[in-house]
């Protein structure tokens, strides 16, 4: 049979057809790959050659001279306090609602439970015109009297930053579900032993969840990290801005300097970068996650 | 007297089990309370009134909703703003879906290309922006420099009112549509394979398997991934404020660029408010009813098993 001639030719057009599979794959993946391989180079042309033809030599020092032009360090580290304190907070504070309303009587949990995907559809750039004058009005600080006004209120503070991340209705909502769908005889089991129920909430459906809590951290680190109009809003000082924020300013006032702009870039998206990767299987699983959403 | 105690035993287990409740749900919903729940409503209230932060707010009725719909800004914000979501999705769609068929055959070095292709998905809107507007500096950025190189006038891209929102558009869909292939992927492989098959043998060629067999099968997918990136598109703000500041000429401005616009320039927070509760509407009149959707369908699902 193989030497029949049509068959040939279909074993010919087959592999035709999975040679130009590759390389519409592979041109695709130039698309990604191409810019991305660019800014490294523009990265490390030297200061006042053409960023269009290769530079004359690799000026390494750039990145020295970037990570100075401004304080780019503290701006990552203000970024990094302000996203694990606030996945911390939404991890935590998901975990025992989601227990909760899964697996606990609550008289209100069909209202609760109707709220959440209620809130699953608000924007939070709505929320943040409010939330702004909120945070302005908290009484006696910086300069409020006791009605909350005169003053600056919570502006311009780690607090301020984290707010809008400390919860998520996303996240009770997936956790919830993955208490739900664990078997009800653990916890019996454990009451019938004495245990408290928030023992075995604790320690014995939690450590369960893991999964669940991954795909949580990673849709709180992601939120947090990546807010750009609430710190744009909040932020008053230099030295309170975020990753976010610190590049955009720092563009708007050097917006020529590519070299040391897109070195920055580099510098500071290479961390997460690393953690993409290393958690890659949690962020494919948070955006089938993000699939309840809507 | 064995049976009454048995019920009083269940009856504290029952009692410490709803106590428990109440204490672990307390936090997470005072938290959504105090940051979505009470400046949303907030937020309806406000945008009833005149509003600087320095004097008190003064009721004002419909005024800033009136000014909003005659304010011929305001009316090019929604049409960019619509312009940006639909073209995105309109083109997004086709090439995650494409992409998505390519990678759910065989490849070599498919799960690293793959890869590479929703790599941008760990990169924010800022870094994405900025390294876009480097590719398209008409100076010093490489596209209109191949474009002189090939004897071209250079396209400008970002300082031309034609040109700015597509290339907005262009570098969205490069950060994003990684992200709705792998969608789409999985929903590719959870076709039966025996359908495609079936229809193989009844001489149907690609073109018909596709538009018979696997673009229906994958209806509710695609409809998923067409209103969540629309939905995402209706909410852009910072591709706009980091690349072109709005504009040139307003070309730029979005519905969350005149929020914004509002109270932090124009020191208007009810009309900001206004703003918030109209995009609240816009995104509800999608949103809502294809979640009713979901749930019959889901429920519809149960029935059936």
């Amino acid at each position: 049979m193989p030497t029949d001639p049509t068959f040939r030719r279909a074993r010919a057009l087959r592999r035709g057809a999975a040679a130009g599979r590759h390389a519409i794959a592979l041109l695709l993946t130039a698309l990604y790959l191409v810019p991305m391989l660019y800014i490294v180079l523009v990265s490390l042309t030297p200061d006042g050659q053409s960023t269009t033809v290769l530079p004359s030599h690799l000026a390494f020092g750039n990145f020295r001279t970037a990570l100075a032009a401004a304080d780019f360090g503290r701006f990552f580290l203000n970024s990094a306090f302000v996203t694990v304190v606030a996945s911390a907070s939404q991890v935590v504070l998901s975990c025992m609602a989601g227990y909760a309303l899964a697996r606990l009587p609550l008289k209100s949990a069909r209202t609760v439970m109707a709220l959440l995907i209620g809130l699953l559809v608000v924007p939070p750039e709505i929320v943040m015109v409010p939330l702004f004058v909120m945070v302005t009005h908290v009484p006696f600080l910086a300069g409020n009297n006791q009605f909350g006004s005169g003053g600056e209120g919570m502006l311009d503070s780690y607090a301020t930053l984290m707010l809008p991340h400390l919860g998520s209705a996303l996240a009770i909502f997936l956790m919830r579900q993955f208490y739900r769908d664990l078997p009800g005889e653990l916890g019996q089991a454990a009451r019938v032993d004495g245990a408290s129920e928030v023992m075995i909430f604790a320690r014995i459906y939690t450590p369960l969840t893991l999964p669940a809590v991954a795909v949580v951290t990673v849709l709180a680190f992601q939120s947090a990290w990546n807010d750009f109009l609430w710190p744009l809003i909040t932020v008053r000082s230099n030295q309170m801005q975020t990753l976010q924020l610190g590049l955009t300013v720092f563009y708007q006032q050097n917006s020529t300097q590519w070299n040391l702009l897109m070195g920055v870039v580099l510098l500071m998206s290479l961390p997460v970068l690393a953690i993409f990767l290393f958690s890659q299987r949690y962020f494919r699983d948070g955006i089938s996650a993000g699939a309840v959403k809507q | 007297m064995r049976k009454a105690s048995g019920r009083s035993a269940s009856l504290d287990l029952e009692a410490g089990q709803r106590r428990a409740a109440r204490l672990l749900a307390a936090p997470a919903l005072a938290v959504l309370a105090l940051t979505v729940v009470i400046p949303l409503l907030f937020a309806i209230v406000l945008s009833f009134t005149r509003y600087d932060m320095i004097t008190r707010p003064r009721w004002v009725g419909l005024d800033n909703y009136r000014t909003l719909l005659t304010d011929p800004v305001f009316g090019t914000s929604v049409l960019s703003t619509l312009y940006f979501a639909v073209g995105q999705v309109l083109i997004g769609i086709v090439a995650a879906f494409f992409t998505a068929m390519l990678f759910n055959r065989r490849l070599a070095g498919g799960a690293a290309m793959r890869t590479v292709i929703y790599l941008p998905q760990a990169m924010s809107y800022v870094t994405v922006a900025l390294l876009w507007s480097f590719l398209y500096d008409p100076a010093n950025g490489p596209l209109d420099a191949i474009l002189r190189a090939l004897g071209l006038s250079p396209l400008n891209f970002l300082t031309s009112t034609h040109l700015a929102m597509p290339a907005i558009i262009a570098m969205s869909l490069w950060r994003n549509m990684g992200y709705f292939m792998i969608i789409i992927l999985a929903g590719l492989k959870a076709v039966p394979g025996d359908l495609i098959e079936a229809a193989q043998l009844d001489g149907a060629g690609w073109w018909r398997r596709l538009a018979h067999v696997i673009v229906p099968q994958m209806s509710s997918t695609l409809f998923f991934v067409a209103v969540t990136w629309f939905l995402g598109g209706l909410q852009m703000f910072t591709q706009s404020y980091v690349m072109t500041q709005g504009g040139p000429v307003n070309s730029t401005r979005t519905i969350v660029y005149s929020l914004y616009d509002a109270a932090f320039t124009s020191l208007d927070f009810g009309r900001a408010c206004a703003v918030a509760v109209l995009l609240f509407l816009a995104v509800a009149v999608v949103a809502v009813p294809v979640r009713i959707k979901q749930q019959l369908n889901a429920r519809r699902l149960r029935h059936a098993h």
